[in-house]
């Protein structure tokens, strides 16, 4: 069972690696190659830090290292992993009716519940999770090598904010906010997955439209009607951007579950979005 | 012979439109069983809701799981390929195995190595750069490494080459086949698979229309060829389908007698795919030929 569960995984890693893994590698590679390229071309490391020496005291370099950096690289990377985390909750179930392999995973004793949680969790959490290793994993690339550059020229040693426990503490923190983030963002993943598995030619199409035409038709409704305020607009928007909305600096990401409206009937709405997708999934041929 | 699969009363239907009507047919352990009709006649139907793919009213026992309840249980036990290019193309071969040994718990990862090993398929391939051809033997492999009491074949060599078919089901007959298991298989190839069908059922518009092993229609059916100047003479014999070409006419009876016959004519033992024929359809006339069903003759 585990081998199944396991493998359930490795098959989604198999079809989109190159989302999840050659994208991240590849903007790893595209931030960690431009100031070296520059520093190759200049012949010189002051370009970079030269001006903040000259207005920057130690300790607010070492901030820099240890918060700033952190932060902004898990806000980059969390970007790029939301765009990758709807393209895929998007074409999972589509792509195998579109290829028909739907039929030949269907003719293996997998069940349709194990496909639709493995895909669910995959989208949710392992995705962003292999971001968030992207980032820290370039973070602890920068700061060794802003720390060597300015040990080598500047006789400064900050080696000691590398990867404190400071900055462990918020990459773990931030895990755990992926984690507050995949319930509080489940009805719309589960809504995503209900379009995949729905959809015949466009899931983007079935995902917004159906939306949009409520919001329309509610709008309508409200003017002929002379309702006091549109109730599906102000769902989602409450529900969406709440008027707490954290801002990307470290704290307000630590605190993040404070924020978010997660609350019993979000849960509810993604359990029937997602048993209808599960029974969709069934009668797939 | 212990049956294993025991379909009774299956009926589907779209809307107004109904696919299969009160099919009942039994598989035992032995058997390569041809499920043969005309293209929309519910073959692939009758075959989904044998594997709980669709929905179905009437009664389905395969290996005494229930398809519509106990899918993933039966599907441990049963194999099934339904149709040739539904391998993900994505995939590589070596991925396919290894898939295949971490879910199915019959799987014999060596079995299914040893079988591509004879072929002139690379491991690290993937799925989308092989010929039809190819996949389909990627699929058999992967299909023969299991230990299934019972395999579904839906159309398996729809679109493959003439070696290639012949490839297939010998492979079907050596690697797979043992009297304890049967085989179920749908195809639009009749010739080709008459050689190793023990028993068929021809199903027509949802319906079965006959359901026979093949000795029993070797021994039911008689055909006969006469000139023109008998012709008219085995016509009153009620054969039920007559097939004329280039001066000589072939006629297929029903339980008819031999001795009779024979006064007329050549009589031979006639083919699945005549039987077939003369079973299902009113063959259409053609510029070179002229077929009559005779709806007269009963089956």
């Amino acid at each position: 069972m585990i081998n199944q569960i396991m493998m359930g995984f490795k098959k989604e890693y198999w079809e989109y690696h190159g989302s999840f893994v050659k994208l991240p590698l590849i903007l790893m590679a595209g931030i960690l190659l431009l100031p070296l390229l520059a520093i190759i071309s200049n012949g010189s490391l002051d370009i970079f830090i030269y001006q903040d020496l000259q207005t920057s005291t130690q300790q607010e370099l070492a901030l820099s290292i240890s918060t700033v950096m952190p932060s902004t690289l898990m806000a980059f990377f969390g970007s790029f992993s939301l765009l990758v985390q709807f393209y895929y909750l998007l074409n999972c179930l589509f792509d195998e009716k579109r290829d028909l392999s739907v039929m030949f995973w269907r003719s293996l004793p997998v069940s349709d519940l194990s496909t639709v949680l493995t895909k669910l969790l995959t989208g949710a959490v392992i995705i962003p999770s292999l971001f968030l290793i992207a980032a820290a994993l370039l973070y602890f690339c920068l700061s060794v090598l802003g720390a060597m550059i300015l040990f080598i020229g500047y006789d400064l040693s900050l080696f000691g904010y590398v990867f404190s426990a400071q900055t462990a503490s918020s990459f773990a923190t931030n895990w755990l906010g992926i984690l507050s983030n995949s319930l509080w963002l489940l009805p719309l993943y589960s809504w995503l997955m209900l379009a995949s598995i729905i959809a015949k030619k466009s899931p983007l199409l079935w995902a917004i439209v159906p939306v949009i035409a409520a919001l329309l038709f509610e709008s309508i409704l409200v003017s002929w009607f002379n309702w006091p305020q549109h109730f599906i607009y102000a769902v989602l928007h409450d529900y969406f951007w709440p008027q707490q909305s954290p801002t990307l600096t470290l704290d307000a990401l630590t605190n993040i579950t404070k924020h978010k409206p997660i609350n019993l009937v979000s849960l509810i709405v993604s359990a029937l979005l997602l048993s209808a997708t599960y029974h969709l999934r069934r009668r797939a041929q | 012979m212990s049956a294993l699969i025991s379909i009774t009363g299956l009926t589907k239907k779209y809307a107004k439109d109904t696919v299969l009507d009160d099919v009942s047919l039994t598989v035992s352990a032995g058997q390569i069983f041809g499920l043969l009709g005309p293209n929309g006649a519910g073959k692939t139907t009758c075959l989904q809701a044998l594997l709980g793919l669709t929905s179905y009213r009437g009664d389905i026992d395969v290996l005494g799981y229930n398809p519509a309840k106990d899918r993933v249980k039966m599907l441990s036990e049963v194999a099934y390929i339904a149709d040739v290019a539904i391998l993900p193309k994505w995939m590589k071969v070596q991925q396919t195995i290894a898939y295949m040994a971490a879910v199915h718990p019959k799987f014999n990862r060596a079995k299914a190595l040893a079988f591509l090993a004879k072929t002139n398929i690379g491991l690290n391939t993937k799925i989308k750069n092989l010929s039809k051809g190819m996949i389909t033997q990627v699929h058999l492999a992967l299909i023969l490494a299991v230990d299934a009491k019972v395999l579904v074949l839906d159309e398996p060599t729809l679109g493959l080459d003439l070696l290639t078919r012949r490839q297939f089901y010998d492979h079907l007959l050596e690697d797979f086949y043992r009297s304890d298991k049967c085989i179920l298989i749908t195809t639009h190839q009749i010739e080709e698979i008459e050689h190793i069908l023990t028993d068929i059922a021809f199903i027509q518009e949802g319906k079965l229309v006959m359901t026979a092993s093949l000795k029993q229609l070797q021994q039911r059916f008689s055909c006969l060829s006469v000139t023109a100047e008998q012709k008219q003479a085995a016509l009153e014999l009620k054969p039920l389908y007559t097939h004329s070409q280039m001066g000589l006419t072939s006629m297929i009876f029903d339980s008819a007698d031999h001795s009779q016959l024979s006064e007329l004519g050549t009589v031979s033992t006639p083919t699945l795919a005549e039987i077939f024929i003369a079973s299902v359809s009113g063959s259409q006339p053609t510029a070179s030929s002229d077929a009559i069903h005779n709806p007269g003759g009963s089956l």
